[in-house]
C-alpha cells in the first residue's frame, strides 16, 4: 500500500512538473506579464511619403497599429466600433 | 639523452605547480576581475572558432517578414533586452556586471566589439547562422543561456530576424514592434 501511494505521488508530481516545462515558454505566457500596448501615436508625425512600404519594419509597425487595442495619445484604448449598439 | 631527461623533469614541475595552483585557491574567480591578454586571446579564439565551425552547416531561412519581426521582437524584449539592451539604453546592471560582457545588440556588430568569424563570403548569412546557433545552444561559462530547450527553431529564427534589424530601430519603433497585445 505504502509503495503504491509513493509511486502514484511520484507519477503525479512528474506529470505536473513535465507539463509545466512544456508550457513554460509558450508565447501566451509572456503576454500576461508584459501587456504593454504599442504607443502608435509616436508614429503620427512620421512622413508617410518617405516610408518604404515594402520594408518589413514598416509593415510590422503598421500591423501592430492596425490592431484595435493600440493606444492613442491620451493613453486610452481606441474605441471598438464593432461592439457598439445601433440606436 | 640528458636533454630529454631535463625536459621530462621540467614538464613534471609545470604540471605539479599547475595542480598546486588549482588547489591553492589563489585564482581570482570574481566577474569584476578581468582576464589577462593571453587568457583573453585563448578564450576569444576558442569561442569564435568553435561557434563558426558548429554553425557553418546551418541553412538560413528567409528572414524578411514582418511576422518574424513581431514574434522575435516580443521575445527579445521579454528575454534578452535585460542583458543586450534596448535602443536608447546605454547600460544596465547586467551589461556592466557580467564578464564576459553581453554585447550591445542595439548597435551594429562592428561597433559592439565582437569579432565574428566569417566562414563564407556572405557576412550577413554567416552572422545569422552564428546568432541562431548561439541563441539555441548558449555560450558555456558565460551569462548566455541556451534557449533551444524551451524554444523551437522558428521562434529562434524570428529573434535572429529581429536582431538583424535592431540596430536600425528608434526607441519608438522598438516599443511598437515589441509590445505584446
Ligand atoms: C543574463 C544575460 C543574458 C541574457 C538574458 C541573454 N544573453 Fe545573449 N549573451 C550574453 C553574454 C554574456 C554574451 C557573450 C558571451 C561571450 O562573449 O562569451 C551573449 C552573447 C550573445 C550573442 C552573440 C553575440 C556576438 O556578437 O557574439 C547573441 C546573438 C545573443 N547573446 C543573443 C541573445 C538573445 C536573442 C537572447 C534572448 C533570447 C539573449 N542573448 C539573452 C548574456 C545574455
Amino acid at each position: 500500500m505504502k509503495i503504491l501511494i509513493k509511486r502514484s505521488l511520484t507519477a503525479i508530481t512528474s506529470v505536473v512538473l513535465l507539463s509545466n516545462i512544456a508550457y513554460a515558454h509558450d508565447a501566451s505566457m509572456h503576454k500576461k506579464s508584459n501587456a504593454e500596448k504599442p504607443k502608435c501615436a509616436a508614429m503620427n508625425n512620421a512622413d508617410h511619403s518617405k516610408m518604404d512600404m515594402e520594408d518589413p519594419v514598416m509593415l510590422a509597425i503598421m500591423a501592430q497599429c492596425m490592431k484595435k487595442s493600440h493606444t492613442t495619445d491620451t493613453g486610452k484604448k481606441v474605441m471598438d466600433h464593432s461592439s457598439m449598439k445601433k440606436s | 639523452m640528458i636533454h630529454s631527461k631535463h625536459l621530462g623533469i621540467g614538464f613534471l614541475i609545470i604540471i605539479l605547480s599547475s595542480i598546486g595552483f588549482l588547489y591553492s585557491g589563489l585564482f581570482p574567480m570574481g566577474a569584476d576581475n578581468k582576464h589577462n591578454a593571453f587568457t583573453f586571446w585563448v578564450l576569444e579564439t576558442l569561442r569564435t572558432k568553435s561557434i563558426a565551425r558548429a554553425a557553418s552547416n546551418i541553412e538560413v531561412p528567409p528572414l524578411n517578414s514582418p511576422q518574424l519581426l513581431l514574434s522575435g521582437g516580443a521575445d527579445y524584449n521579454d528575454m534578452c533586452s535585460g542583458c543586450h539592451l534596448k535602443p536608447g539604453q546605454e547600460d544596465n546592471d547586467m551589461a556592466l556586471g557580467l564578464y564576459p560582457a553581453p554585447p550591445n545588440l542595439t548597435v551594429s556588430s562592428d561597433k559592439h566589439g565582437h569579432a565574428h568569424e566569417d566562414d563564407s563570403h556572405n557576412d550577413i548569412d554567416a552572422t545569422a547562422k552564428q546568432q541562431f546557433w548561439v541563441i539555441k545552444h548558449g555560450i558555456m561559462a558565460s551569462g548566455m543561456a541556451a534557449f533551444g530547450p524551451t524554444h523551437d527553431d522558428e521562434r529562434i529564427w524570428a529573434m535572429v530576424a529581429f536582431i538583424k534589424r535592431l540596430p536600425t530601430l528608434t526607441p519608438e519603433q522598438y516599443q511598437i514592434i515589441t509590445a505584446r497585445q
